[in-house]
């Protein structure tokens, strides 16, 4: 039981230099909360996730480390957001990858070892073959594939929990998350 | 060297303790300097290699030990580790921002008194890192560059830190050293700072001073920012605002008092954590505890134990009291001639590197000229010029003292990064122009 058999496989990606505009739209018509960014041989980069977005909404006073600690002085300034990500949706979303977080995992991880990596991760797992010109996105591990995956191996335990965590993956079956 | 007669040296393969006891210690000084390997490594391994080849025995590698020094900086390093969880730095720096209308010069000007208050009053080190994260929220929120505004904070916390016997960490082992009171130093030192932070604000006046704009909006943005609500634990506050003041009251008294500033930090940083922990769970005390020493700078602490060891090394062989002989024969034995040789040279060589191990060296020294000037009581200019030197010498470079690298690796992380070269165009004669005031005050006031 590796992580090969419970990934998702071909999952949706972007290219390094598509605007975080499109990408979004990608993001919210699929339900994905990160989406792989390839370079242009195909090449897997890293990911760009909603959390990476909501980074670049902040001030850089609190994505500093040490950091503000709470920003609670400030007013309620809404059209400060609204500029901010007016400014983002305009740039590549390479931009905006977050190298710090990311955790990869390999195709022949033991379950254990892609529950361990996921409870630690921010983001889904992308799976990769590391080579020698670089890394190749193979697929991606969400917490919702590896409910699906236990919850598919069930049989008639708990038919209902089975059915739900299935089809709930199945329906989102295109998107990693 | 009377407390070495219970020991007699036995260095390895029967070398002669002068030289190993050298080699060492320039050996140790050049891999710092390099700065290739963490500067607590090298001094604590140095320290180490002092007592294994036999130059000092582990007792009298302890009595090398200023714990003064390092008692002072572990307690205060705790007492505001704690204090900053309050939220009141952030307070006081968003206040004064808006007590001047948000009009950029003005917190520039503002934040730079704030820095060089906090930066007497605590380590520079962390007034720096409770200063910058404000000030570079303040700037993007104007849409102003923050290189002014950093660069002139750089300057106040060295120029802020000379004033006082805590404010930074060559005042610290000259105060440990030497039995100056804390007001000693605030009636020697202290004088002259204003007037060397006026100079440095006028100089960043016409630099960048009085081109600075932002608009309206931008700083109505920063009028609504309400600064009570960075308060984030008004018992913390209360508790740690009362021990703070306390401990330096107590600095203060310590003469009449006859405690040591360790003593009084020490106890200050144990009170602030009884305050805190009372009536709290054994499980959230020891959660607690652990965090609070965990903020202490501990690479600083075992730098300064290493390093003492060292300068201990070369002393008991003998070797200081030859370099005071060399700086009085080259000064004739002069007061006013080794006083501002002292100044300079301090000034010179703590621009370019760490300022720590060049004090921790100098006070040996300057201790073994007693004699030459009929007595220790006479040698307060040749402090006070070592002091000044030391303590704003930080500012000729971007590795002249800890706080301009926090700085410099705050701004980078924001996207600002501060070059070592530009830095030092601007901050070096700057830095001399400092050095020129303490020598005219330092001459008039002691030496003539």
């Amino acid at each position: 039981m590796s992580a090969e058999q419970f990934m998702s496989r071909d999952p949706v990606t972007a290219p390094a230099d598509e605007r975080v505009r499109d990408a979004l739209v990608t993001m919210c018509r699929k339900h994905i909360h990160n989406l792989p960014v390839m370079d242009s041989d195909g090449k897997f980069l890293g990911l760009f996730g909603l959390r990476n977005l909501l980074r670049a909404l902040l001030p850089k006073a609190a994505t500093i480390s040490p950091a503000l600690k709470s920003l609670d002085f400030l007013a309620d300034n809404l059209e400060e957001v609204i500029d901010s990500l007016q400014e983002v949706a305009d740039q590549p979303v390479m931009n905006y990858l977050d190298r710090e977080h990311l955790i990869l995992c390999r195709t022949d991880e033991p379950i254990m070892e892609v529950i361990r990596k996921l409870y630690e991760a921010p983001t889904s797992l992308p799976v990769v073959l590391v080579e020698s010109d670089g890394a190749h996105l193979v697929g991606m591990i969400s917490y919702w594939d590896i409910l699906a995956h236990i919850s598919s191996q069930l049989g008639d335990v708990d038919p209902r929990l089975k059915s739900a965590c299935v089809m709930n993956n199945n329906e989102g079956s295109d998107a990693s998350e | 060297m009377s407390e070495h007669a219970d020991s007699v040296m036995n260095v390895i393969f029967g070398w002669d303790p002068v030289w190993v006891a050298g080699t060492l210690f320039v050996l140790t000084y050049a891999v710092i300097m390099t700065e290739r390997v963490n500067r607590a490594i090298v001094a604590l391994l140095g320290g180490m290699l002092m007592i294994m080849s036999g130059v000092l025995n582990q007792h009298a590698a302890l009595r090398g030990e200023d714990f003064n020094t390092l008692g002072l900086l572990t307690g205060m390093m705790v007492i505001v580790a704690i204090t900053r969880r309050s939220g009141v730095f952030q307070f006081v720096a968003i206040w004064s921002a808006k007590k001047v209308g948000a009009h950029p010069w003005g917190i520039l000007l503002m934040l730079s008194v704030v820095t060089a208050v906090f930066s007497a009053l605590l380590d520079n080190v962390t007034t720096v890192l409770l200063i910058v994260p404000v000030t570079l929220l303040i700037t993007q929120e104007l849409k102003v560059t923050p290189f002014p505004f950093l660069f002139t904070e750089i300057l106040s916390s060295n120029i802020g830190g000379a004033a006082t016997l805590i404010g930074d960490p060559p005042n610290i082992m000259i105060g440990s050293a030497v039995p100056f009171s804390f007001n000693d130093f605030l009636f020697n030192l202290a004088p002259i700072i204003p007037l060397i932070l006026l100079m440095t604000l006028a100089v960043v006046w016409g630099i960048w001073g009085r081109k600075m704009h932002a608009s309206e909006t931008a700083r109505q943005n920063i009028m609504e920012f309400n600064e009570r609500n960075s308060i984030t634990d008004v018992r913390l506050l209360k508790q740690s605002l009362f021990v703070l003041t306390a401990v330096i009251s107590g600095f203060i008294l310590a003469h009449q008092l006859h405690l040591e500033p360790a003593t009084i930090a020490l106890f200050g940083a144990a009170l602030l954590l009884l305050l805190t922990n009372i009536r709290r769970s054994s499980e959230s005390q020891a959660k607690d505890v652990h965090a609070s020493f965990a903020e202490v700078e501990w690479i600083t602490i075992f730098f300064f134990v290493g390093l003492f060891i060292l300068v201990h090394g070369v002393e008991r062989v003998g070797l200081l009291e030859r370099l005071a002989n060399a700086v009085l024969d080259f000064t004739g034995g002069d007061l006013t001639n080794t006083a501002l040789m002292i100044l300079w040279i301090s000034a010179i060589f703590s621009a370019l590197v760490d300022n720590i191990p060049f004090v921790a060296t100098m006070i040996p020294v300057i201790k073994s000229m007693a004699p030459v000037f009929g007595g220790a009581e006479n040698l307060a200019p040749l402090w006070w010029s070592l002091a000044l030197g030391a303590c704003l010498g930080g500012n000729g470079s971007l590795i002249g003292a800890s706080a301009n690298l926090i700085v410099a690796g705050y701004a980078e992380q924001a996207g600002h990064p501060i070059r070592f070269v530009p830095f030092m165009l601007l901050a070096f004669p700057m830095m001399l122009m400092s050095i020129i005031i303490s020598t005219i005050y330092i001459y008039f006031r002691y030496l003539v």
